[in-house]
C-alpha cells in the first residue's frame, strides 16, 4: 500500500468531524427525496408509482451529483499545498518516494473520500429504483457517472494544489475551476446558442459543436442525458446517441489524467 | 556499508545556486566531509547555509556543480539522495495528528523498511532518543524539543550515512538544547557523518570536528576545530587572550591595570583585559601590589562566536 495513502487513512479515520458528515449526507438527500415524493403525491387521487419513481430518482441522482461535485474538489484542494504550508514537504521530498508516488498517494486519499461520500448517498439512489418508472440500470449508471465526475474533480483539484504553497490559494483555484466548468462555460454556451439562433436555424453540426464545447463535458451532463433518456423525456440532445455520455466521460478521463500530471509537475518543483 | 575514516562520504564540487529572484545564495562552493566527521556550518543569516544543505539533499537543483556521495552523482535527485542523506530542515515540520509510533511507521513504510529490520531499527532509534514513553502520544502534544527528537528518529530509522541538521537547536530551551546536542554527539559516536548548521555557537564549538564559516554564499574559512581557535595570528587579531580578575575593588584593579598599560573593561565584581601570558602576569602583580583582594583570576577561552565575528569582519586572512 502507498505509504501516503496509509497515513491519510489513519488521519481521516481519526478525524471526528469526518464522522459527523454522514449525518449531513443522510439528512440532505432524505429531505430532498421526501419533498420530491410529497410534491408528486400532492392533490392526486390515483398515484402512478412510476411517475413518483422518476421524480425521486432524479432528485436522488442530482442531489448526489451536487454533493460530489462540490465537496470532492474541496477535499483534494489542500493535499499538497498543506504539506508545503506545514513544512512537512521537505521531509516528504527527502524520501525515496518520487513525485509520481507522492501524487498517487495523495490522489488515492482524495478518491477514498469521494468514494466514501458516494457510498453514503447510494442508498437513496437505490431506494429510488423501488418505485419503478425508470429501469434499474439508469440510476446505477448515473451513480457511476457521479463517482467518475467526483474523482475527476479530485484529480484536477489535486493538480492545482501542487502548484500552490498556500492552502487558501489552492482552495480559491479549485473554486475558480468549479465556477468555470459548472457555471461559466454553460452560460457562455447558452449565450452562443442564442446568438446562433437569432440569425437563422443552426445546423446540426453547429449545435453539436456548441454542445460539445460548452455543455456535454459538464460534470452533470452525462447524468442528465441518461436520466432524461431513462425517463422517456425527449430533448434536443437526448436522441443524439450513446456517444453523448461517452464523450462527457471521455473528457473527464482526460482531465483526470491532466490533473494527475499537473500534480506530478508541481511536486517536481524545488523546495525553497 | 564499507567505509573507512579516510574516505570522503560527500563531496561538493563547485556548487552554485541562484534563486528565481536573482539572489545568488551559493557561489561555487566545494567541500569534502569525511566518514564519521561532524562538520559545523556557521555564518550570519542569509549566508547560504540552508541553501547549501538543501542542495546537498537534492531539494534544490544547482546552476553549476555536483553533489557526489561516495562517488555517486546525486545532484538534484532528492529521491535517490534520500537513500544516503537524511535532512532535518529548518523550520521543522512534523505530522501532528498522528502518534509518534505512526510517524515513525510512516517513514519506515516510505523507505520500505519492514519485518525484523524495521523492529530492530525502530527499537534502536527509540532507545537512543528516549522516545519510549511518548510512542503512543500524539505528535501535537509533544514539546518542540521532543518533536525535534522525533524528526531525528525519522533519520535514524533510515541508516543514512550522512545527516544534515539545519538549526536543530533553534527554539529549544537550554536543557533541551544540551540533550539534543548530546544525541548528535551519540550519532557521531556510532559512525554517522553529521553536517550541522547552527547559531548556537558555544555548543557547536564543543561538537564539531571541523568548521566552515560562510558569508554571502562563499566559504570564508574552513578549518579543523581546535587549530581554528589556537592559531597565533587569530589570537593576535583578537588582541591576545582575554583575562578576567574578580576582586573586592574593581575600580582599584582597573586603575592598577591601566597604570600597567592595559586597556580594561570593568564588569560586575571585577575587570576584563586582553593580554599575552607575560603581560597578564604583570597585570595581576600590579593589582595585588595596589592592594586589590583578588578572588579569581582566569583566562577566558576564545569562543567560536569571537572567531566567527572576527573572520566575518575581515580581521583574519
Amino acid at each position: 500500500m502507498n505509504a501516503l495513502y496509509w497515513l491519510d487513512l489513519r488521519v481521516r479515520v481519526r478525524e471526528r468531524r469526518l464522522w459527523g458528515m454522514p449525518l449531513f449526507f443522510l439528512t440532505m438527500p432524505l429531505l430532498i427525496v421526501m419533498l420530491a415524493m410529497a410534491t408528486s403525491l400532492k392533490g392526486r387521487e390515483a398515484v402512478d408509482p412510476g411517475e413518483v419513481g422518476i421524480m425521486v430518482a432524479m432528485c436522488a441522482i442530482f442531489c448526489q451529483a451536487g454533493l460530489l461535485v462540490i465537496l470532492s474538489p474541496l477535499a483534494a484542494a489542500q493535499r499538497i499545498s498543506q504539506e508545503r504550508e506545514q513544512r512537512t514537504y521537505a521531509a516528504l521530498v527527502n524520501s525515496p518516494l518520487g513525485p509520481g508516488a507522492i501524487a498517487r498517494g495523495k490522489l488515492l486519499g482524495a478518491w477514498a473520500f469521494t468514494l466514501w461520500l458516494g457510498v453514503l448517498t447510494l442508498p437513496f439512489v437505490l431506494a429510488a429504483t423501488l418505485w419503478g418508472g425508470m429501469e434499474t440500470w439508469v440510476p446505477l449508471a448515473c451513480f457511476g457517472l457521479n463517482l467518475l465526475a467526483g474523482l475527476t474533480l479530485c484529480s484536477l483539484a489535486l493538480g492545482l494544489s501542487g502548484l500552490f504553497g498556500r492552502s487558501l490559494s489552492a482552495y480559491l483555484a479549485s473554486g475558480a475551476l468549479l465556477f468555470l466548468w459548472c457555471l461559466a462555460l454553460p452560460m457562455i454556451g447558452g449565450l452562443t446558442l442564442g446568438l446562433l439562433e437569432s440569425g437563422h436555424e443552426p445546423t446540426l453540426g453547429q449545435l453539436r459543436s456548441v454542445f460539445c464545447g460548452f455543455f456535454l463535458h459538464h460534470p452533470m451532463a452525462p447524468q442528465i442525458w441518461l436520466a432524461m433518456r431513462g425517463s422517456g423525456a425527449v430533448l434536443t440532445f437526448t436522441d443524439w446517441g450513446v456517444w453523448v455520455p461517452l464523450y462527457g466521460a471521455g473528457i473527464w478521463l482526460l482531465l483526470m489524467w491532466a490533473g494527475y500530471g499537473l500534480a506530478v509537475r508541481g511536486l517536481r518543483r524545488e523546495v525553497y | 556499508m564499507n567505509r573507512t575514516n579516510a574516505q570522503a562520504v560527500v563531496r561538493l564540487e563547485g556548487l552554485s545556486k541562484r534563486y528565481p529572484n536573482g539572489v545568488e545564495a551559493v557561489k561555487s562552493l566545494s567541500l569534502e566531509v569525511k566518514a564519521g566527521e561532524v562538520f559545523g556550518l556557521v555564518g550570519p543569516n542569509g549566508a547560504g547555509k540552508s541553501t547549501l544543505l538543501k542542495l546537498v539533499a537534492g531539494l534544490l537543483r544547482p546552476e553549476r556543480g555536483r553533489v557526489l556521495m561516495e562517488d555517486r552523482d546525486l545532484t538534484g535527485q532528492p529521491a535517490e539522495a534520500a537513500r544516503w542523506i537524511g535532512l532535518m530542515p529548518d523550520p521543522l515540520g512534523v505530522y501532528t495528528d498522528i502518534s509518534c509510533r505512526e510517524y515513525l511507521q510512516f517513514f519506515a513504510k516510505v523507505h520500505r523498511l519492514e519485518g525484523e529490520k524495521l523492529a530492530q531499527q525502530m527499537a534502536a532509534a527509540v532507545d537512543m532518543l528516549g522516545l519510549g514513553p511518548w510512542m503512543e502520544s500524539e505528535v501535537e502534544s509533544l514539546s518542540a524539543g521532543w518533536q525535534r527528537r522525533l524528526a531525528l528518529g525519522r533519520m535514524l530509522l533510515l541508516d543514512a550515512p550522512l545527516l544534515l541538521l539545519d538549526e536543530p537547536a533553534a527554539g529549544l530551551d537550554v536543557r533541551a538544547r544540551a540533550e539534543l546536542l548530546e544525541i548528535v554527539r551519540g550519532l557521531s559516536g556510532i559512525g554517522r557523518t553529521v553536517v550541522i548548521s547552527s547559531h548556537i555557537l558555544p555548543e557547536l564549538e564543543e561538537l564539531a570536528d571541523r568548521f566552515g564559516i560562510m558569508n554571502e554564499g562563499r566559504w570564508v574559512e574552513v578549518a579543523p576545530g581546535r587549530t581554528f581557535f589556537d592559531r597565533r595570528e587569530l589570537k593576535a587579531g583578537l588582541g591576545g587572550s582575554r583575562w578576567r580578575i574578580l576582586c573586592a575593588d574593581p575600580a582599584g584593579a582597573r586603575a592598577a591595570l591601566e597604570g600597567a598599560g592595559q586597556t580594561v573593561v570593568e564588569i560586575e565584581g571585577g575587570v576584563v583585559f586582553a593580554a599575552d601570558d607575560e603581560e597578564a602576569s604583570r597585570g595581576l602583580e600590579a593589582v595585588v601590589r595596589g592592594g586589590g583582594r583578588v578572588m579569581d583570576f582566569r583566562r577566558l577561552d576564545t569562543g567560536l562566536a569571537d572567531v566567527v565575528l572576527r573572520v566575518l569582519n575581515g580581521g583574519e586572512s
